[in-house]
């Protein structure tokens, strides 16, 4: 095969050429032996593989496939997912139900020396608060904490 | 009767005799294009029934002909069949029995060429069997559905570039295999 338009051809045969381009492929296949022939053989094999006979469904097979029941499967699944759900919503009601009450707070909000380091206010710089009480504040926050891990 | 979408929706909602009349009208012809896609019965019949079982959980959309909705779903099956490792380890034991079975044969009917006095026919299943399976699924799609080349891309998730390939080398197998009958 020599001729660089064969691609062309295939899909002048499959309808896909551009409308622009039709014109143009037919006069070269009017005078290109190599794509003449193509362009009859694919109409010829085309025609060879749609006039071709089907293997026949044995009737042992057909019996079968009538007896197939598709949503059958797909009840058995809905089924087994809905009781999986109920159990887990069952299961989870029940950890809430045990869960021991709580009576601090899920976040934590600052401790009173963070505050004080970070928005310092006027009448507390000016007053009682020297660094001295704020090392001490911390310190004792920090003892707090690390019983509250052991505990 | 229904029409396509009509039987499409009452077999989502579980009606069966809508699904047996699918069944009754669609098996025979998927069988047959289950093998000359898989070449062997039993694979084509399990094929087949992947095929409805697909139908029913999917959507159609009535773009297509249900028939060639349900070809693109047999198309799939088999390319997944193909790729499983149980289907390839037992490969040489299943793969075409066509020539031990009915399907191989070549049908001869008098009349059709005069030049050659007996038209003699090839069953689909026979003339596929000396492509690869994707050029088996690319044939059955354009040449037995109509599909354009968007398609078939779409239907079997490869680039439309690998569809025209593969396309334009199976009919040239095709060519030259059968060129007796051209």
């Amino acid at each position: 095969m020599s001729c660089t338009r064969t691609i062309e051809v295939h899909r002048y045969h499959d309808g896909e050429l551009p409308p622009g381009q039709k014109a143009a492929l037919e006069a070269h296949v009017a005078a290109c032996a190599e794509c003449s022939q193509l362009l009859a053989d694919l109409r010829s094999v085309s025609v060879l593989i749609r006039r071709a006979p089907l293997a026949d469904l044995p009737a042992d097979a057909a019996d079968r496939l009538a007896q197939c029941r598709p949503w059958t499967a797909d009840a058995g699944l809905i089924r087994v997912a809905g009781w999986l759900t109920a159990a887990a919503a069952a299961v989870l009601i029940i950890a809430l139900l045990r869960k021991p009450v709580d009576s601090s707070p899920m976040v934590a909000g600052p401790a009173l020396w963070e505050t004080l380091v970070v928005t310092p206010s006027a009448d507390i710089q000016d007053e009682a608060i020297s660094e001295v009480v704020l090392a001490k504040w911390m310190a004792d926050e920090l003892s707090t904490e690390r019983t509250g891990d052991l505990r | 009767m229904p029409d396509d979408k009509e039987l499409a929706r009452l077999i989502r909602r579980g009606d069966e005799a809508a699904f047996r009349r699918l069944v009754q009208r669609e098996a025979p012809y998927l069988y047959g294009i289950a093998r000359a896609l898989v070449g062997n019965a039993a694979d084509a019949e399990d094929l087949v029934q992947e095929t409805f079982a697909g139908a029913f959980k999917g959507r159609y959309r009535g773009e297509s002909s249900l028939r060639t909705w349900l070809v693109g779903i047999l198309v799939r099956q088999a390319g997944m069949l193909r790729r499983s490792p149980w289907w390839r380890r037992r490969r040489p034991l299943r793969d075409h029995d066509a020539t031990a079975d009915p399907a191989g044969k070549v049908e001869s009917t008098a009349g059709g060429d005069a030049s050659k006095g007996v038209e003699a026919r090839l069953d689909l299943a026979t003339m596929l069997a000396a492509l690869s399976p994707e050029h088996r699924a690319v044939i059955v799609l354009r040449e037995l559905q109509g599909m354009t080349y968007e398609e078939m891309a779409a239907a079997l998730g490869i680039p439309r570039g690998t569809v025209e390939s593969r396309l334009h080398r199976a009919r040239e197998e095709l060519r030259k295999r059968y060129k007796g009958y051209l």
